[in-house]
């Protein structure tokens, strides 16, 4: 099952426009994404991320190990939220009778001081995971309909050292041949009785093996992808011919500028009117 | 006026210290001419396939050591440049060819090398095209390399290098992954190659594929620790004059068996040229015998069988969604050798791992019953007392730092007492031959080591069938020969053995009942010269029977004649010879 890689499919977003439109719009989302704290806005940009990952076709299994991440995101983010953000000054738009208002009261903490959980952290603790939210679905989004030779064109296109884009590229395919060879690993281990067990120490002990081997996989893919490239020519020519013949029609003129305006507009709106910011 | 040297590379004195300072070529003076083919064969530590790494300079590059003489390729010193530049003019063709993928889509993949040679994209798409017809990848074009099996990538990863048209390719064991046709297919490439674009191929072989190395080359090299042994036409090399420690191919053994009998001009080395000479010799005679005296295997259908299938799917998501099984039926009785054939992809792996329950049947009705168990139903560590799979890729296995700690490790999870499994795993070492390994770091085994290290690791536990997935890939015909014999050993215990496997050879040679998968469904099932006589239906699952069926049909002998020794001891009887 893929994840985390890019798979071929008849939508707008994987045939019509270049690697360096999606990666300005992923990197736009994923900005606002971080300096947006509002709830509302966030929420915008949320739907707007839904529907691009809907209309790239993203497939549900991959919603599902989003899910998994963020729900595995949200104790901490509460601790987070609950133990750092407790003090009402660090609210700068909300009101501070509603930021400071008591939820559950922890007590006293060594080093942090008075805890508590507040109107403010809950607030704080959504928008932290509606941000991971959005950003990984931005992610998903750009990965799913960018394949690495549109990728490293598009940064090419950018003007970026071949060096840089190797890096790049390699790491774009490295996860999803990791978490195959993970797969194929963990499936030779359980047909030898691995399991990883309950008890904490177990589990480690147990899945420290694991990690070992997929660490010697990868050296022996990063070592083995320099040699592949090497023997295709890579780099003698410093600039490769596009692979894809996607061409930077109007359309990716028209989005790039609209998404790099929206981006403009938004920072100077944050940065001097506090628009998002809570 | 410069005139153009004929010469595609030359090495003087090449010889290679590895970091360890071990020297692993020695010596080597060698003239190889442009637009031949060259086999070269040996066995995994002749050092055939670090002299060809040499060739494009990726030893040392990527292995450090140190390189002493002199490497002309295509009148370029080889170490004045680097691998990357050295590209245009030397393409090598690893044998891993899952870590030869740089793209995540097919297309991708092949047209990498073009690209970076900045060809206008519609030469690239042109040498694309060409590349991936050649290698029967023709609608694979947007399917994700890693989705492919091992076969297919192994295609992908020569269609990289034909995209390229350099003007020598190297390819390490090229064919070891391949289904029968896939290797005659792929031989055919190389020949239009070197024919059309006067491209010298340098291809390596542990001896497994040597069939087709020896019609295919025009020369044949022989090395041996480093050192090259012989050389010469493969016609001149197998004709007994020479003391080769090699398997000679199926119809150059049989002849020279003959030799003791009979006179002849050259050796021959086709089915093709075999079935002309044995004609005129059989002529008047073929009548007097029907049949050998060997009868076909028979199943002992009268007990219960250990394995049962029934109507097993199983689809894989996608997208696209791949139905890998369509309704597979089967019946697999005890202490049964059985062998799984069939193309690339066609489904053999995914039946193996749903017999293990890796996988689950993705429709409800399938049923899975393993000595007993419901395969789908139960737990991993109550089907694996039963049944047990040793992966096609000993590395994806083996994990511990020493020999000892992963035969040992299935045991230590049982949880064992430390004397019993000292105890076992002393016994298993030397049941496979594996003693004198026992504290080596497995990161520095032969593939050979690796597989039985794989197998004794699962083996240890002692399961009543074992699955074992292409047991001799990517090995020499010796540690072959040994891993077969093995595997025959475990069979004769009393162990039901299903052997996944591409090489005919194996399935004439040690199996009893021979089950062909083709798209996703059981296309034959019975003993192998019951099978290999259906040559029509074999052509659709991309199988060719080896060629002593071969002759022995051609001839119009009985068909239950499958390997050298059958063949002789037939000519033998008829042609009344008492040697």
């Amino acid at each position: 099952m893929v994840w985390l890689e890019y798979e071929h499919k008849n939508t707008f977003f994987h045939n019509r426009l270049t690697g360096l439109t999606k990666l300005i719009m992923t990197l736009v989302i994923i900005f606002m994404a971080g300096f947006y704290w509002d709830l509302r806005y966030l929420g915008v940009l949320l739907l707007f991320t839904i529907c691009l990952a809907l209309l790239s076709k993203i497939p549900w299994h991959w919603y599902r190990n989003l899910l998994i991440v963020v729900l595995l995101m949200t104790p901490a983010s509460i601790q987070l939220g609950s133990l750092w953000m407790v003090r009402s000054e660090y609210f700068k738009v909300l009101p501070r009778e509603f930021t400071s208002k008591v939820i559950i009261h922890i007590g006293k903490l060594p080093v942090v001081g008075e805890t508590a959980l507040t109107y403010g952290n809950a607030y704080w603790t959504a928008s932290f995971i509606i941000k991971i939210f959005i950003s990984i679905m931005a992610l998903y989004f750009f990965i799913y309909t960018t394949s690495v030779s549109d990728l490293s064109y598009s940064l090419q296109k950018l003007g970026i050292p071949s060096s840089i884009i190797f890096l790049i590229s390699c790491s774009y395919r490295f996860i999803p041949l990791m978490l195959r060879r993970q797969q194929i690993v963990t499936w030779a281990r359980s047909l030898r009785g691995w399991r990883i067990g309950k008890n904490p120490i177990k589990v480690i002990y147990n899945v420290g093996p694991i990690f070992f081997s997929l660490g010697l996989s990868a050296y022996n893919a990063v070592e083995q992808t320099t040699r592949a490239v090497s023997l295709k020519g890579f780099d003698v020519k410093k600039k490769t011919t596009p692979i894809r013949d996607i061409k930077f029609t109007y359309i990716d003129y028209v989005l790039s500028l609209f998404f790099i305006a929206v981006f403009a507009i938004s920072t100077y709106l944050n940065l001097v009117y506090n628009i998002g910011n809570i | 006026m410069t005139v153009e040297s004929k010469i595609a590379v030359e090495t003087t004195n090449l010889s290679y210290i590895s970091p360890s300072g071990k020297k692993l070529l020695d010596n080597l003076n060698c003239k190889i001419s442009k637009g031949s083919i060259i086999g070269i064969l040996g066995d995994s530590k002749s050092g055939k396939e670090i002299f060809l790494q040499t060739l494009n300079k990726i030893i040392p590059t990527f292995t450090g050591g140190i390189i002493e003489g002199k490497i002309i390729v295509n009148g370029l010193n080889v170490m004045e440049h680097t691998v990357n530049e050295l590209a245009r003019e030397i393409y090598t063709i690893l044998e891993e060819p899952s870590l030869q993928i740089v793209q995540t889509i097919v297309y991708d993949d092949v047209a990498f090398g073009p690209s970076n040679m900045q060809l206008p994209t519609s030469e690239i798409r042109r040498r694309v095209d060409f590349a991936l017809e050649s290698t029967r990848l023709s609608g694979y074009e947007e399917r994700n390399c890693y989705t492919l099996s091992g076969g297919e990538q192994q295609r992908l990863a020569i269609a990289g290098g034909i995209a390229m048209l350099p003007k020598i390719i190297c390819m390490i064991n090229p064919f070891s992954m391949l289904d029968p046709i896939g290797k005659k297919e792929i031989s055919a490439v190389i020949s239009q190659l070197n024919k059309n674009y006067n491209i010298t191929f340098l291809i390596t072989d542990g001896g497994q594929d040597i069939e087709i190395l020896a019609r295919l080359s025009d020369e044949l090299i022989f090395m041996d620790n480093g050192k090259i042994i012989n050389r010469g036409p493969p016609k001149e090399l197998f004709s007994g004059k020479y003391e080769i420690d090699m398997r000679f191919p199926e119809i150059a053994e049989l002849f020279t068996m003959l030799d003791r009998n009979i006179t002849r001009a050259e050796i021959p080395l086709s089915v093709s040229e075999a079935v002309e000479f044995l004609t005129k010799l059989l002529r008047g005679k073929r009548q007097k015998i029907s049949k050998t005296s060997k009868e076909p295997d028979k199943i002992s259908k009268k007990v219960d069988p250990i394995i049962t299938v029934r109507n097993l799917e199983h689809t894989y998501p996608g997208p696209p969604p791949v139905k890998a099984l369509r309704g597979i039926s089967l019946d697999i009785y005890p202490g049964e050798l059985v062998a799984i054939i069939g193309q690339n992809g066609g489904g053999k792996s995914t039946l193996a791992l749903h017999l293990v329950g890796i996988l689950k049947p993705t429709n409800p009705e399938a049923i899975i019953t393993v000595d007993g168990i419901d395969v789908p139903n139960a737990s991993t560590m109550e089907i694996i007392n039963h049944i047990n799979y040793v992966f096609q890729n000993p590395n994806d296995q083996i994990f511990t730092e020493k020999v000892w700690d992963e035969v040992a490790f299935g045991l230590k999870m049982r949880g064992l007492n430390q004397e019993e499994i000292r105890k076992r795993v002393q016994e298993t070492l030397r049941l496979f031959g594996l003693e004198q390994y026992a504290n080596e770091h497995t990161a520095f085994l032969t593939p050979g080591i690796k597989t039985l290290l794989a197998l004794a690791s699962v083996a240890i536990m002692n399961p009543r069938i074992l699955i074992i997935d292409e047991p001799t890939g990517g090995l020499d015909y010796k540690e072959a020969d040994h891993v077969l014999k093995i595997i025959q050993a475990l069979n004769e215990t009393g162990k039901t053995i299903i052997l996944i496997t591409h090489d005919m050879r194996i399935v004439s040679k040690f199996t009893s009942r021979v089950i062909v998968i083709h798209q996703g469904q059981i296309l034959l099932d019975g003993s192998p010269s019951e099978v290999f006589a259906r040559e029509d239906l074999l052509k659709k699952a991309y199988i060719e029977p080896p060629e002593i069926a071969q002759l022995a049909r051609e001839l119009g002998l009985p068909l239950d004649i499958l390997t050298v020794e059958d063949m002789y001891k037939y000519l033998r009887g008829v042609l009344s010879w008492s040697g």
